[in-house]
């Protein structure tokens, strides 16, 4: 048990509030290249 | 007075404030096809994150998710794996999705098919899958919007008679104001959801045990096998979870709704940022498994256990807060069915009757065509709702397995040119068209193999 949960409980409430985290530094990265697209458009250009 | 009088006031306040709220967001606004579907593109981040909120947690947040926490046990963790995962995908699919659909006016999921693979066939044939795998995903929504109210209203008011009534107002709503009354109906569906799952989720345990830890130590002192794989199952294992997870995640944003959704934010960063702080609304899920873990040890051997939250606050709260739960269940119905009708009339008119029936009509004419579909959806899930009774987590996961055949598709689609129409449309219809056919699931597996290698043979 941590906090009061168990493990399997404890790790995957953990994610909810760490993965706003990680993708918040994703859009960070993705602001700073807004510039310089890496994408190839498809079939859509 | 009478408990079922109380509830059912508060029951009728709510979805009465929903309608009103729904009807007057269209007033002083030309309700004009891009305006109805995808509220003009100018849909800033909180409205977004609303809409999108409206359509993520739905009924299925009241009842499947407590329900499958009382009935299954660990399996429900699903949720918890799929939900941050879906968002991460989200974050990286919606923003070039949105780009496209602004550069070339996109307002469907099938319009999207039509632009990238330039065939209003493959079109027409996308938006005949979603409006299949709609159907049973607003049936789901439904059959929970019934069985709240019974519920909540401490049977005054029965499960059919409830769900025509809220049905013809979302009808009502979604045709006067399209996808912008949905939008501000989830304001109040949102704000009444997370009072009720932080207050009902903390307050059940705290009552009963005093406290989450109590509770978790009693439960597994009680049924130490309830909390890990399978659960109370016999089937739905590790692999069962993983491959669930994967579907789900991926599938997720794949379901048309989705689309119109994001086409209607005013900019790309818009559906980046929204993505970032989406996964703290998944916070009320394990705060509603609480509820559905503590009706495990507190009210044992209910025979629907998709009904244990209610039944939990039913017991514990008085008549004017079940009657307020009751009607923030009903809103989290009728906000995501909003949309899904509104899609599967937009798709049936816009990408299947234009292009391939009528290639001369107008814009007004597809909208006057669309707004007729909402009817006609609406009654043909009325009547499934009613004649039939699968459980919810069921009806849901036939529609991911339906939807999650577009990923292909729309991401590969978006950043590769290799990809061509024949082989989206050979990969959707064949990996599908077991889903579409209802005597499938009956068939023995060894049969299915041998139909699925016939099928896959070139």
């Amino acid at each position: 048990m941590i906090l009061g949960l168990p493990f399997n409980f404890f790790w995957l409430i953990a994610w909810l509030l760490l993965t706003p985290l990680c993708m918040w530094g994703a859009y960070e990265v993705e602001v700073r290249h807004a510039g310089h697209p890496h994408r190839e458009d498809g079939g859509t250009s | 007075v009478n408990s079922s009088v109380v509830a059912l006031a508060f029951i009728s306040v709510i979805v009465s404030a929903g309608a009103f709220i729904g009807f007057y967001a269209g007033t002083r606004r030309k309700m004009d096809l891009e305006q109805w579907i995808v509220g003009d593109r100018g849909f800033g981040m909180l409205l977004v994150w609303l809409l999108m909120a409206g359509e993520v947690y739905t009924t299925f947040t009241f009842l499947g998710a407590s329900g499958w926490a009382y009935s299954k046990g660990g399996p429900v963790l699903y949720v918890l794996g799929y939900q941050p995962l879906m968002y991460v995908v989200s974050f990286f699919i919606l923003p070039p999705v949105w780009e496209v659909g602004r550069k070339f006016c996109l307002q469907t999921q099938a319009d999207f098919f039509q632009v990238r693979y330039k065939s209003k066939y493959l079109a027409a044939f996308v938006a005949l899958v979603g409006i299949i795998f709609i159907i049973p995903y607003l049936q789901l929504q439904l059959m929970g919007l019934g069985m709240i109210v019974e519920v909540a209203s401490y049977g005054a008011i029965h499960r059919t008679p409830a769900m025509i009534i809220s049905f013809v107002i979302v009808a009502g709503f979604v045709l006067t104001s399209g996808i912008r009354g949905v939008a501000w109906v989830s304001v109040l569906k949102d704000l009444l959801l997370l009072f009720s799952a932080v207050f009902v989720g903390l307050a059940v345990p705290y009552i009963y045990f005093g406290g989450i830890d109590p509770m978790f130590a009693a439960l597994v002192r009680a049924k130490p096998a309830h909390l890990v794989m399978p659960g109370a199952t016999t089937n739905l294992g590790h692999s069962w979870y993983i491959s669930t997870v994967l579907l789900v995640s991926v599938g997720f944003y794949m379901w048309p709704q989705f689309f119109g959704a994001s086409f209607s934010a005013k900019s790309s960063d818009t559906l980046r940022r929204n993505a970032v702080v989406m996964p703290f609304y998944s916070i009320t899920m394990p705060l509603m498994f609480f509820v559905g873990l503590a009706a495990t040890l507190i009210l044992p051997g209910l025979t629907n256990g998709d009904l244990s939250m209610f039944a939990m606050v039913r017991k514990t709260f008085p008549a004017w807060f079940l009657g307020l739960i009751g009607g923030a269940g009903a809103l989290t119905a009728m906000v995501p069915a909003g949309v899904m009708i509104l899609t599967a009339a937009t798709l049936f008119a816009k990408n299947m009757c234009r292009p391939i029936l009528w290639p001369g009509m107008t814009d007004q004419q597809v909208a006057k065509l669309a707004k007729t579909t909402v009817l006609v959806i609406t009654v043909a899930a009325l009547c499934s709702a009613i004649y039939s009774s699968p459980t919810l987590v069921s009806l849901l996961l036939v529609g991911y397995g339906g939807v999650g055949q577009f990923f292909p598709g729309v991401v590969l689609g978006l950043y590769s040119k290799r990809v061509t129409m024949p082989g989206v449309f050979a990969g959707v219809l064949l990996l599908r068209l077991p889903n579409m056919i209802p005597s499938w699931g009956s068939m023995p597996v060894s049969l299915r193999c041998v139909v699925t290698r016939q099928l896959s043979q070139p």
